[in-house]
C-alpha cells in the first residue's frame, strides 16, 4: 500500500508548489459525501514492446509481473494486464506499409485511418466520446498531453500524414487533437486566464468585450457558411465548435473565480524523464481540482526515433525496434520499455493522493499500451495493454486477463466507457463490451 | 531499356497515335509481358492488381493507379531487373496512352479552405499592425501533409486553437493600440533584469525573497513629470505578533508604510499615488520588520519573510504613449477617424474590400461612447479572431455555376501570391493592383512576381519552402550520438541550416540557374562550419559567401554535400545510405520508394557483423533478396555516392576501418562515383526540374497533386524543356499554372 503523498512534496521537486488552503477553494462545488467522479487516462507508447519481458509470468489468473512491468509492483493489486487484444484496423487491408501511423490512428478509434497526406480521416476516439458527455461537468472537456511535439516537415510514415502519428485523440473523424507538450502551457490551460491579474473593474470590461467579439465571429461564421461549399463548410464547423466551447469555458471561469494559487512551472525541464514526470504531476493536479476527467498522454509519438543515451541506447527507438532478433537490440528495447513503465509509475504515484476516503487513483482508470506488439514484426495482435487504478470503477486488479485471439481492442474501450457511465453502442470495429474487468 | 536520363525522362511525348488506340491494345502488350505475372489476382504482389486495368472500360480508369504505373515504369524500378527490361516500343506505347488518359481530366481543382499556419499568422499580424507576436510553442504545431505545413486538408481547427486565437487577438490588439483611461493608466511592469537589490537574493516561487532587512527596487527613468501610481504585488511568511511590513520609497523618501497580510499563494497588490518629477529616480520596497524566533514550536511561524512578486509603475495619469502603428493610423498624412481606421484594418486583414454593414458591426464591439482609439482596438480584436482573417477564403460569386471553372479575382490572386512568396498578407501595391484587376495581366503578374522575389520578405519563402522541401527543419530534432560526435551542438546546427538556406536564397534572388543548387562555385560559411569542413581562411561567427576552388567545389559545392542534408539523413550513430538514397529520390526526383514490408530482415548491426564487413558489403548481402533489391538497388547506389561524408557531414576516407567505396550503378545502368558526379547527373536530369515544380505547386496550392494536374505540369516541363532555367523562371511557371490562377466553383449543399 502506498501512503497518500503530501502534495507539496510531490510537486515541489519539479517546480510546482501549491497553496493548500487555496486548493480547497479551487476544489469543485461537490459535497464531501458525494462519490468522487470517475475518470480515465489513456497512455500510449510507440514502436511496440519486447513482449517476452512485458508478458506476466505464470499461467494463473493471479498477476505475476515480468521484468518490464516490475516497477508497477507497488500497485499490483490495482493492475489488470490484458493479453490477446488486437487492432485489426492497424493492419494494411490493402493500404500497404504504414503500420506506425495506423496503430496510433486506430488505437482509440477502432477505425482504419485513411491513407493520405491530405484529407485525413480516422474516427472519433474513445476519450473524446467520453469528453462529449462527462466533459460537460468540467472546465476542460479533456486534456491531451505529450512529450514530443509533432514532426516538423518530411513524411512520417509511408504516405500517411504526420497527424496520424502525433496524437491518439480525435474529436471528429477529421479533427485530430494536438497535444500540449509544454507543461507551462498545460498549467495555463488549467489555471490561468489573461484576466487573472486585472483589477475587478477591468476584468468585467475584458469579459464583456470577449463576449461581444465571440458574438461577432460566430455571426461571421454563420454568414460565410451560406457562401461556401461542402468541404469548406466543414472547416467552419470546426471553427464554430471552438467558439461554443470557449463560451462554455468562460461561463465556468466566471462561476469559479480566479487564480488558483498554484505556481506556474518556471521552465521547461531539460530532459525527457523530468518532462514526462512534470506532465504527470499536472495531470494529477487537473484531476484533483476536477478541472477535467478525461485525458490522453503520449509518452512519445508513434514511430518516435528518440534516443535514450542515459539507458545506454543512443540509437533511435524506432531504429532499434527493428531488432531482427539481435539480443543486444532487444535488451535496449526492453530498457526503454521499462523506462516508460517507470514514468507511468510516477503518474500512478501522483494519483495516489487522498480524495475523500480513498485516493484519486481509485476513481481513475488508466489504460496503458501500444498499437504495435513486436516492433520488428509490426504485428497488431497480442498487444501490450493494461489497466491500472479504477478500484472504485468496478475494475478488479491483481490479475492477468487473457482474451480470445482477435478480440478487438475497441471492446476494451467500450468497457471503460461503460464504467465512465458513457453509453455508446459501438466504437469502430468493436464487437461488444469486453467482459472480465471486474 | 530506358533512354538516356537515368530515372525519368519521357516527360513530354504524348505519342500522337496512342490517343486513338483502344486501351487494351495500347497497354496490354506491356502488362502481359512484364507485369501481370506477379500483379494479378487476390494474391497480387504489393496488392497492386494490374489484371484489372485490362478489363476496365475507357474513361473509367483509376487515374491514381495509372499515374503510379507510369511513375514506376519511368523510374525503372518496375519491372524488376530480374524480370528483364520491357520492350521499348511497348513501353512508349503504354506511357503515351497513360498520359493521354490522364490529360483528359485537366482541371484546376479547388484547394480545401486553408487557415493560416503559425508563420503566416505571425507575419500577417506583424504586417497589419506592427506587433511581433510569437506563436511558436504556444499555438499547437501545424500538421504537415505532402511534406508541407500549408495543406488545407490537414490544417484543422481544434477547439484549443480557436481559444488561443481569441486570446492572441486580445493580446495583439492591446499591444498595437495603447488605450488609457482613469481606471487603467499606462503602466510598465519592471522586468527582472532591471531590478536592483541590497544583496544577492534568491528568487523563490517566482518572487524576490527578503529574509532580513533589505530592499528591492528599480532605477527608473521617469520621462515626464506628473501623477503616478506605484504598485507592488507581495505576500509574506507571517511570524511573530505583527504582520510583515514594507516601506515604499522614492529617491530615499518614504512614501508610505504598508502591512502585508497576504500569505503564500494569495498575493495582494498594493498601490500608492504620488507626484513625481521627471528624471531618473530609485523606486524601492523595503522590508522593515524582520522577525525570527527559533524557539517557536510551529516551524512555519518562526521566520517572518517578505516576498515581492513584481513592481509596476503606472502613469503619468491622463497620458498615454502611442505606438508607431497608432501614429501611422491616426495622424500625419493618413489622418483617419475611427470608422476609417476600422475599415482600413479590416480591408488589409481580410485581404478584400469590406462592406458598410461589416464596418458597422465592427464599430459596435467597443461600448457606446468609447473614444476612437478604444473603438479601433476593440474592433481589431474581432478582425483578428474572425474567420475572415484566419481562413483564406475564396468565395464564388453568386452567379457562378457549381463545378464550373472560374478565374480568381484580383484579390484572391494577390492573396495566393503573397502567401506563396512571402507567407503574409498582400502589401499595398498588390492590393491596389488587385482593386484595378491589373494582376490578371500577364506582364503585370510577371513584374510583381519578380518584385516579390527580390523583396526581403521572400526570405520567408526560403525558410518555409526550402526549409521543408529540403527537410532542413528536421535538423532541429536530430541528435547525433554525443559520445561519438562531441563537437555537434546547437550553434553548428544553426550554421548548417543557414548555409543551405543562404545558397537557396542566393540562387533565388540573383536569378541563378536551378542547377546551381546542386553545383555552385560558392557556399556560405562561418568559422565553425568552415572548420568542420576543413576549409581555411574563414574567421568569425557571421555567415558569409565563400568562393570554392575546383577542389573544394568537388567536395562542398551543392546541397547534397552540405552538412545540413547529410546530418538529417543519418542515424545517430552511423550514416544511412538508404536514408540518403531515399532523400534523393523523394526530394530531388519526386519518386519516393515504397516502404519496406513489415517483418523483412533488417541489417545486422551487432559488433561482430560490423567488424566482419563494411556497411557496403553488409547492405549488398542484404539486397541479394529480390523483394529488397527492387528498391535497394537504387537507394543504396544513390546513398553510397555520399558515403564519404560521416553522420555529421565531415569528409572521411574510411569508416569502421574499411576504406570508402563511393561508386555505384544506377537503375538504368549508369555508373558513377562520388557525390560531385551524382550532383552533376541530377542537375542535368529533367526529373529534377519536374520534381521541384511539383513541390512548388503543392506548397503554393496548399493541396496534394492529382492526376488532373499532370497535364499542366507536363506542359510546364515541356515549355522549359532542357533549357538552363533559373529558379525565378520556375516560380513564374508555377504561378502561371491554371491550378494557381483558376479554381472550380464549389458545390453548395
Amino acid at each position: 500500500m502506498i501512503p497518500p503523498l503530501d502534495r507539496r512534496t510531490a510537486l515541489r521537486g519539479l517546480g510546482i508548489s501549491l497553496a493548500l488552503p487555496l486548493l480547497e477553494r479551487m476544489s469543485p462545488a461537490r459535497a464531501s459525501t458525494e462519490p468522487a467522479p470517475r475518470r480515465a487516462v489513456f497512455v500510449y507508447v510507440p514502436n511496440g514492446v519486447h513482449m517476452s519481458d512485458w508478458r506476466p509470468r505464470g499461467e494463473d489468473e493471479a498477476l505475476e509481473l515480468g521484468p518490464t512491468l516490475e516497477p508497477l509492483a507497488p500497485w499490483r493489486d490495482s493492475l489488470l494486464v490484458i493479453s490477446g487484444l488486437t487492432h485489426d484496423k492497424a493492419r494494411p487491408h490493402g493500404d500497404g506499409p504504414g503500420d506506425h501511423a495506423r496503430s496510433a490512428g486506430s488505437f482509440l478509434t477502432g477505425c482504419q485511418p485513411k491513407k493520405t497526406d491530405g484529407p485525413i480521416q480516422a474516427g472519433v476516439s474513445a476519450d473524446q466520446l467520453a469528453a462529449r458527455e462527462i466533459g460537460n461537468a468540467t472546465r476542460l472537456r479533456s486534456l491531451e498531453l505529450g512529450c514530443e511535439p509533432g514532426r516538423l516537415g518530411g513524411q512520417c510514415d509511408s504516405g500517411y500524414s504526420c497527424a496520424y502519428s502525433n496524437t491518439i485523440s480525435w474529436s471528429s473523424p477529421h479533427v485530430p487533437l494536438p497535444k500540449e507538450t509544454d507543461p507551462r502551457l498545460v498549467f495555463d490551460r488549467l489555471f490561468r486566464d489573461d484576466t487573472s491579474e486585472l483589477p475587478e473593474a477591468l476584468r468585467d470590461e475584458h469579459r464583456r468585450r470577449r463576449r461581444s467579439v465571440l458574438d461577432f465571429v460566430r455571426d461571421d461564421a454563420k454568414r460565410l457558411a451560406g457562401q461556401l461549399g461542402v468541404s469548406d463548410r466543414r472547416k467552419l464547423d470546426e471553427y464554430e465548435s471552438g467558439v461554443r466551447e470557449l463560451e462554455r469555458r468562460i461561463a465556468f471561469l466566471e462561476q469559479r473565480g480566479r487564480d488558483a494559487g498554484f505556481q506556474r512551472p518556471s521552465e521547461l525541464p531539460d530532459n525527457y524523464a523530468d518532462l514526462a514526470r512534470l506532465q504527470s504531476d499536472l495531470l494529477a493536479l487537473a484531476f484533483e481540482t476536477d478541472s477535467t476527467r478525461v485525458a490522453t498522454f503520449l509518452l512519445a509519438n508513434e514511430g518516435s526515433g528518440r534516443s535514450y543515451p542515459a539507458l545506454g541506447a543512443p540509437e533511435g527507438h524506432h531504429e532499434l525496434s527493428h531488432h531482427g532478433g539481435d539480443p543486444e537490440k532487444l535488451r535496449k528495447i526492453a530498457a526503454i520499455n521499462r523506462h516508460h513503465i517507470e514514468l507511468f509509475a510516477h503518474l500512478l504515484q501522483a494519483l495516489s493522493r487522498k480524495e475523500g476516503e480513498s485516493t484519486l487513483l481509485d476513481s481513475t482508470m488508466l489504460a496503458y499500451g501500444s498499437g504495435i506488439s513486436d516492433g520488428d514484426r509490426h504485428n497488431h495482435d497480442d498487444l501490450p495493454l493494461l489497466l491500472a487504478g479504477g478500484r472504485n470503477c468496478d475494475v478488479r486488479g491483481g490479475r492477468h486477463l487473457r482474451v480470445a485471439p482477435e478480440t478487438p481492442c475497441a471492446n476494451l474501450w467500450l468497457a471503460v466507457l461503460e464504467r465512465l457511465r458513457v453509453s455508446v453502442p459501438a466504437l469502430g470495429d468493436s464487437t461488444g463490451r469486453l467482459d472480465g474487468l471486474a | 531499356m530506358l533512354p538516356h536520363t537515368f530515372l525519368a525522362a519521357l516527360l513530354a511525348p504524348l505519342a500522337a497515335g496512342a490517343r486513338a488506340q483502344d486501351p487494351v491494345s495500347a497497354i496490354a502488350p506491356l502488362l502481359k509481358a512484364s507485369c501481370v505475372e506477379c500483379h494479378s489476382g487476390a494474391d497480387a504482389e504489393g496488392e497492386v492488381r494490374l489484371d484489372a486495368v485490362l478489363e476496365t472500360k475507357a474513361g473509367e480508369h483509376d487515374l491514381a493507379l495509372l499515374r503510379s504505373i507510369a511513375a514506376e515504369l519511368r523510374s525503372g524500378r518496375m519491372p524488376p531487373r530480374k524480370a528483364g527490361r520491357p520492350d521499348a516500343a511497348h513501353l512508349a506505347l503504354a506511357l503515351g496512352w497513360i498520359d493521354a488518359e490522364l490529360s483528359r481530366a485537366s482541371d484546376p481543382g479547388r484547394p480545401t479552405l486553408r487557415r493560416l499556419n503559425r508563420r503566416e499568422y505571425e507575419n500577417s499580424v506583424a504586417d497589419l499592425c506592427g506587433v511581433r507576436f510569437d506563436t511558436q510553442g504556444w499555438f499547437p504545431p501545424d500538421e504537415v501533409g505532402y511534406g508541407f505545413d500549408s495543406i488545407g486538408d490537414v490544417l484543422s481547427m481544434p477547439d484549443v486553437l480557436l481559444e488561443k486565437y481569441v486570446v492572441a487577438a486580445e493580446r495583439i490588439a492591446a499591444q498595437a493600440i495603447l488605450v488609457a483611461d482613469a481606471d487603467n493608466p499606462w503602466s510598465v511592469r519592471v522586468p527582472d533584469s532591471a531590478i536592483v537589490h541590497t544583496e544577492k537574493f534568491t528568487t523563490h516561487d517566482g518572487a524576490w525573497s527578503l529574509h532580513s532587512y533589505g530592499f528591492v527596487g528599480v532605477d527608473h527613468e521617469f520621462e515626464r513629470a506628473g501623477e503616478y501610481l506605484l504598485r507592488v504585488r507581495a505576500w509574506a511568511n507571517q511570524a511573530g505578533p505583527e504582520p510583515a511590513r514594507m516601506d515604499l520609497k522614492l529617491a530615499g523618501n518614504v512614501l508610505g508604510r504598508i502591512d502585508v497580510t497576504a500569505e503564500r499563494g494569495a498575493p495582494q497588490v498594493h498601490e500608492l499615488r504620488t507626484r513625481i518629477k521627471a528624471g531618473k529616480q530609485r523606486f524601492s520596497v523595503w522590508f522593515v520588520n524582520d522577525f525570527y524566533n527559533p524557539d517557536e514550536p510551529d516551524k512555519k511561524k518562526r521566520d517572518r519573510n517578505l516576498y515581492v512578486e513584481w513592481l509596476e509603475i503606472a502613469g503619468p495619469l491622463g497620458w498615454t504613449p502611442e505606438t508607431d502603428f497608432q501614429k501611422q493610423l491616426f495622424s500625419g498624412a493618413n489622418r483617419r477617424n475611427a470608422r476609417e481606421g476600422v475599415e482600413h484594418l479590416a480591408e488589409r486583414a481580410w485581404r478584400r474590400p469590406v462592406t458598410a454593414s461589416e464596418v458597422d458591426r465592427l464599430m459596435r464591439i467597443a461600448p457606446r461612447g468609447a473614444k476612437h482609439d478604444r473603438i479601433v482596438r476593440d474592433a481589431l480584436v474581432a478582425i483578428l479572431a474572425s474567420p475572415n482573417f484566419l481562413f483564406r477564403l475564396e468565395r464564388d460569386p453568386s452567379n457562378t455555376k457549381p463545378l464550373t471553372q472560374r478565374a480568381l479575382n484580383g484579390y484572391e490572386l494577390a492573396t495566393r501570391l503573397s502567401y506563396f512568396l512571402w507567407s503574409t498578407l498582400p502589401d499595398e501595391t498588390l492590393q491596389k493592383l488587385a482593386a484595378k484587376d491589373r494582376l490578371l495581366d500577364e506582364p503585370v503578374l510577371e513584374a510583381q512576381v519578380r518584385r516579390m522575389l527580390r523583396d526581403a520578405r521572400s526570405g520567408e519563402f526560403v525558410r518555409n519552402f526550402a526549409g521543408q522541401w529540403l527537410q532542413l527543419r528536421a535538423l532541429e530534432r536530430v541528435a547525433p550520438d554525443a559520445s561519438r560526435f562531441p563537437d555537434f551542438d546547437d550553434a553548428l546546427r544553426a550554421s548548417m541550416r543557414a548555409e543551405t538556406e543562404l545558397l537557396f536564397e542566393a540562387v533565388l534572388r540573383e536569378d541563378r540557374a536551378l542547377r546551381e543548387l546542386l553545383d555552385p562555385d560558392f557556399t556560405f560559411l562561418d568559422e565553425r562550419l568552415a572548420a568542420h569542413y576543413g576549409i581555411e581562411g574563414v574567421s568569425g561567427p557571421h555567415m558569409r559567401r565563400v568562393p570554392l576552388d575546383p577542389l573544394q567545389r568537388a567536395v562542398r559545392g551543392g546541397v547534397l554535400q552540405q552538412a545540413s542534408v547529410l546530418v538529417v539523413t543519418s542515424n545517430p550513430t552511423r550514416t544511412s545510405p538508404v536514408k540518403r538514397g531515399k532523400w534523393v529520390l523523394e526530394t530531388l526526383l519526386g519518386s519516393p520508394p515504397l516502404a519496406p514490408q513489415p517483418g523483412v530482415d533488417t541489417l545486422d548491426e551487432s559488433p561482430q557483423a560490423t567488424a566482419a564487413a563494411s556497411l557496403r558489403e553488409r547492405l549488398s548481402q542484404h539486397r541479394a533478396k529480390t523483394e529488397c533489391a527492387v528498391c535497394h538497388d537504387q537507394l543504396d547506389s544513390l546513398g553510397f555516392a555520399l558515403e564519404n561524408y560521416d553522420p555529421v557531414g565531415r569528409w572521411r576516407n574510411e569508416a569502421d576501418g574499411f576504406p570508402i567505396d563511393s561508386s555505384g550503378e544506377l537503375a538504368d545502368g549508369t555508373r558513377l562515383d562520388g557525390a560531385a558526379a551524382l550532383e552533376r547527373k541530377l542537375a542535368a536530369d529533367p526529373a529534377f526540374v519536374r520534381c521541384l515544380a511539383e513541390k512548388l505547386a503543392i506548397y503554393a496550392l496548399g493541396r496534394g497533386l492529382r492526376p488532373e494536374d499532370a497535364p499542366g505540369l507536363d506542359a510546364l516541363a515541356a515549355s522549359l524543356g532542357g533549357r538552363d532555367i533559373t529558379l525565378q523562371e520556375l516560380v513564374l511557371a508555377v504561378v502561371r499554372l491554371d491550378a494557381f490562377r483558376r479554381t472550380v466553383v464549389a458545390e453548395k449543399p
